[in-house]
């Protein structure tokens, strides 16, 4: 899934209509192109790497099997994360009552990585940490939109697409979901996130 | 649960109830412009509000940047999903 010399030529949704049509490269394009975000988004909502590229393999199989049902309501991005949320809430429908791996050991020490001193890493390995953990604790569709504004950076009205949801519900869980996680990342700091962030 | 922890103060016509309430639009550029200016001006007059909208902030930004910074997809995923397709493919 190399990218090719023209791929900055071919808009997402150019690649959803010739994938549609069988073009199978068509397709590899563009997963590759959002790979990272998906799979970004797939191992916090699925809670787990091994989980996460079952859950991502699920989906964009499903968008290339559905390809010619995109209409071009929204973006093709939004799409694609309609599709892959929707295979993330089936895994969890099946796996429900499993406990979620926490992930973040590796993303934590690359945060530190950035730090200078040693007790400047040290606290931001801490405070990420805290975050991978934070997040793992909330419920699936508090990390879904999370995930998809605050971290991949979805407008609001792209998120509420992808999740399924209006506008003001969207909001609205959105809201609890990032009180939510502030609470809990205090609760394991001991103190906000900004004195060692900032 | 009660997210307020701080004496409850009415500044600028809203409560800190009232400015809670309205952090995620605010953060998010989302209130209009005088809602935007009543937030700004409880905040000013409000310790309590003003620590807690910055602890806020900081938090989803963090979360942001943290994540944003996750290891890259194994390429054992690309793997995968073209012997997906290849079987998809062999299917139709």
């Amino acid at each position: 899934m190399e990218p090719g010399i023209l791929e900055q030529d071919q808009s997402d949704e150019a690649l959803v209509r010739r994938s549609a049509a069988g073009d199978r490269s068509a397709f590899e394009r563009l997963a590759s192109r959002h790979a990272a975000a998906l799979y970004r988004f797939t191992v916090r909502v699925c809670g787990g790497e091994r989980e996460a590229e079952d859950a991502l393999q699920d989906g964009l199989l499903a968008a290339w099997r559905g390809a010619a049902t995109f209409r071009g309501e929204s973006a093709a991005r939004t799409w694609l994360y309609q599709v892959v949320v929707n295979a993330c809430r089936r895994r969890h429908r099946r796996r429900a009552g499993e406990p979620a791996e926490v992930e973040g050991e590796e993303a934590a020490a690359a945060v530190a990585a950035d730090e200078s001193g040693p007790e400047a890493r040290a606290a931001a390995r801490q405070a990420g940490r805290a975050l991978d953990a934070a997040l793992a604790e909330l419920a699936p569709d508090a990390r879904e939109v999370l995930m998809l504004r605050d971290v991949e950076g979805l407008s609001g009205e792209e998120t509420a697409a992808a999740l399924g949801l209006g506008l003001p519900a969207m909001k609205s869980r959105l809201h609890r979901a990032r009180l939510d996680l502030k609470a809990r990342v205090e609760a394991r700091l001991g103190h906000a996130i900004e004195e060692v962030v900032g | 649960m009660s997210t307020i922890t701080w004496p409850v103060k009415v500044v600028a016509g809203l409560s800190c109830q009232d400015v809670l309430d309205r952090l995620s639009d605010y953060l998010d550029g989302e209130l209009p412009g005088p809602a935007r200016e009543a937030v700004e001006g409880h905040v000013k007059g409000c310790d309590g509000c003003a620590r807690f909208g910055g602890e806020f902030k900081s938090t989803v930004r963090a979360l942001r940047d943290h994540l944003l910074r996750s290891p890259a997809p194994p390429a054992r995923l690309v793997a995968r999903l073209r012997e997906a397709l290849d079987r998809e493919l062999d299917q139709e």
